[in-house]
């Protein structure tokens, strides 16, 4: 029963979104059972977020019990999550001059943002070591990503107007092209895998064979 | 030689400080370059002048905190513009920290003036994702079942009338990934025929440029800020964007450069190899 | 029928029906030949690297929800990390996985579990293994990179979807001197896997990695399903486009039915 269980649940949510999506309107009760399905859904991912709060204070917990060089880390973590949790439930929403609201401002907001910008020393790095024309797909991958590059920065322009008119191109025909034809791919593949999963075939998402 | 081959053996630290003051200088210095309205950029600016007075327009925050600098001064000209044309907007969320940027926008447009409930609207946000959006399209309050003030939406003004995605005049999305505009073009557009106009991250543009192509997005802001910066030159509000364009050029530039001389060197080393080979 | 989606619905039907008609075959022992794919093979050479040299293997099966539309993308990561874990069992090799999304974590962790204990190593289990890091995308990241670099990880593979960290993580794996295998089918990220790792999976090729790797003759069979219905995708849109370019447009008003 243990595999055959989430097989029939998924084989019967499968095909009644499947058949809402092409048949909607023909049986309005299996509408409504479909939107609830979907909303359960919804419900089960917040509660699968208790699962992986578990492994965070398992891993965590463990690395303070064994005194890891990394444990002050780990103490981080846990004031982090208590802090926001007790002052989240405090606030009202996110409404201005509360203390989730500072921190979540102050503090949240800040360094999101910071790691985010943090990207471009990434590609930095990249542009040096990576970006090379090692054989004529690259050098064709190289020498469009350079032309979009210096044409979608409002400079680009000025250095020359072939520039913005090329980016222009480059983007609305081979980009839209290649675009289309690994979003038809990929569209298939998940078809496929989706068509897998519904009938059972596939059943590694349960760690089954 | 010796200048490449020293940059190719530099400490990558070194490329670190070098962008920084050229991404830093210019925005102490602004230099001033010209900023062009690209043919996405017109076409969101036209699907939004479209709208009438009272007309209602559904704006979804999407978006992270990591891509907030790039999106979100998208999202507030697009909601200045509206408002400024007498526009209702109502705000949602499927991204959890997208409800922070929507609620900041709401206070500060109540503070300005516009009345909560009856010119704009808070939602809030949605867990879920594409199952909630999907679950929204068909019936909003079953999503949204109070607003953030707590009171159900058909209790205000601006909600009269709408109970579906379908309902809207105009779906104005920001994303900075999942959900993004292929999500809302799966569930909402295809399945109400609803015009959705989308601003993304300048990565996600060429993803989405098929859809422009293709129709089923009537406006696309898919260069980051710059077409934030491009919006705001349209409608004539220039600001954070605007102001930010001369460092990404300069920044941009700083990279093309490191490409370029990081290509050199590869074809230099080459070419030795080669020889010593031979 | 929903109107505009008649001939979707057709095509549906026809790409499944020939699916089942594939996978019949398969069944018997007809099994579609395919080609080398470099990614896939590459897996085990990273392993083997990381057994060498007694360093772990870094896995991420992709960042998002399984509940959304990248569904398909986490399902392949997760097949592809069953045949990784069952390999690293097999070679006594360590396994790091790292979890973004909160609904994937269970998901991952029986898959290890499972994977350790058809290799008879079920003791090594441990919950180390199997991390939730964050669902934040930036602190996943660095979670990432500092996992790569205190544990020194010889071999570095994420298939499934991936946003804006994927450059962090392609270029934080080769600056910890690690060797990385990447595949996604979002196109935005492509491009930065294709151009910082050592071996890509494009697109659809992370779809064929569970069936190539298992060399499961059914999974086998979808894949030659996935490419007849591309060849059937380049006829529709050959005809589509020299029938329009003469004026005729039947083909698109049948597609938008």
């Amino acid at each position: 029963m243990k595999k055959e269980v989430p097989i029939g649940i998924g084989f019967l949510v499968g095909v009644l979104i499947v058949f809402e999506y092409f048949l909607k309107g023909l049986w309005p009760a299996v509408s409504k059972t479909a939107t609830d399905a979907q909303n359960w859904g919804s419900v089960i991912s917040a509660f699968a977020m208790g699962l992986a709060a578990a492994n965070l204070i398992v891993i965590h917990g463990r690395r303070i019990k064994q005194k890891h060089p990394d444990a002050w880390m780990s103490w981080l973590l846990f004031a982090g999550i208590l802090v926001m949790t007790i002052t989240g439930f405090y606030a009202k929403g996110t409404a201005g001059g509360n203390t989730f609201s500072f921190l979540f401002d102050g503090l949240y907001l800040p360094l999101g943002t910071a790691m985010f910008s943090i990207m471009v020393f990434f590609i930095a790095s990249a542009a040096r070591r990576a970006f090379r024309a090692r054989n004529i797909d690259a050098a064709f991958l190289l020498v469009a990503g350079v032309i979009v590059m210096i044409g979608n920065a409002p400079v680009g322009k000025l250095i020359s107007p072939w520039f913005p008119s090329a980016t222009s191109w480059l983007i609305s025909f081979p980009n839209v092209a290649g675009n289309r034809a690994i979003m038809i791919g990929a569209a298939l593949g998940m078809v496929l895998t989706g068509f897998r999963v519904i009938v059972g075939i596939d059943r590694s998402y349960f760690g089954g064979e | 030689m010796n200048i490449l081959k020293r940059f190719g053996e530099m400490d990558r630290r070194w490329l670190y400080v070098i962008l920084l003051v050229m991404v830093v200088f210019p925005l102490l210095r602004p230099i001033g370059i010209p900023i062009d309205v690209s043919s996405s950029t017109a076409k969101f600016v036209a699907s939004v002048d479209r709208l009438q007075a009272g007309d209602r327009m559904l704006l979804v925050f999407d978006y992270s905190i990591g891509g907030g600098p790039d999106v979100d001064p998208q999202a507030q000209v697009v909601l200045a513009h509206a408002l400024s044309k007498g526009v209702r907007v109502v705000e949602v969320a499927f991204v959890d920290t997208g409800l922070n940027y929507a609620t900041k926008a709401c206070d500060l447009w109540v503070s300005k003036g516009k009345v909560y409930g009856t010119d704009i609207l808070n939602l809030g946000y949605a867990p879920g994702v594409e199952t909630a959006i999907s679950a929204f399209g068909q019936n909003i309050e079953a999503i949204f079942v109070r607003d953030v003030n707590g009171k159900a939406p058909s209790s205000y003004p601006i909600m009269e009338g709408i109970k579906t995605a379908g309902d809207f005049k105009l779906i104005a999305e920001f994303a900075t990934g999942i959900p993004g505009p292929a999500e809302w073009i799966r569930q909402v557009v295809t399945r109400y025929k609803v015009p959705l106009a989308c601003g993304v991250v300048s990565v996600m543009g060429p993803q989405n440029a098929p859809y422009l192509q293709s129709g089923q997005l009537v406006g696309l802001l898919g260069g980051g800020l710059k077409s934030a910066a491009e919006y705001e030159i349209a409608v004539k509000m220039p600001g954070a964007a605007t102001a930010a364009m001369d460092a990404q050029s300069l920044g941009h530039l700083t990279i093309v450069v490191f490409v370029i001389l990081g290509n050199i060197l590869f074809l230099v080393e080459r070419r030795e190899q080669k020889a010593k080979k031979a | 029928m929903v109107a505009g989606k008649q001939t979707t619905f057709l095509f549906f039907v026809l790409v499944l029906a020939v699916a089942v008609y594939y996978m019949t075959r398969a069944r018997t022992g007809k099994i579609p030949a395919i080609r080398k794919i470099p990614g896939l093979d590459a897996i085990e050479e990273a392993i083997g690297r990381a057994t060498e040299l007694g360093r772990p293997v870094f896995y991420v099966p992709g960042r998002t929800e399984i509940n959304t539309g990248g569904a398909a993308q986490n399902i392949a990561g997760l097949e592809v990390l069953g045949h990784v874990a069952r390999m690293t069992a097999r070679y006594d090799t360590e396994i790091r996985v790292a979890i973004a999304a909160a609904n994937v974590y269970p998901v991952a962790e029986a898959i290890v579990q499972q994977a350790y204990l058809e290799e008879g190593k079920a003791e090594r289990v441990k919950p180390e293994m199997v991390q939730f890091l964050s669902n934040e995308q930036f602190a996943f990241a660095a979670a990432c990179l500092s996992i790569m670099n205190t544990e020194k990880t010889a071999s570095v593979i994420m298939v499934g979807e991936f946003q804006a960290e994927s450059l962090m993580l392609a270029e934080g794996a080769a600056q910890a001197g690690a060797v990385t295998i990447a595949g996604t089918a979002r196109t935005a990220q492509i491009p930065f896997f294709v151009a910082a790792c050592d071996y890509t999976l494009i697109g659809e090729e992370i779809f064929a990695g569970g069936a190539y790797l298992s060399k499961n003759p059914v999974g086998i069979a979808n894949l030659a399903v996935q490419d007849l219905g591309k060849l059937a995708s380049l006829v529709v849109i050959i005809a589509g486009s020299l029938m329009v370019t003469f004026g005729n447009k039947s083909m698109i008003n049948w597609l938008k039915k």
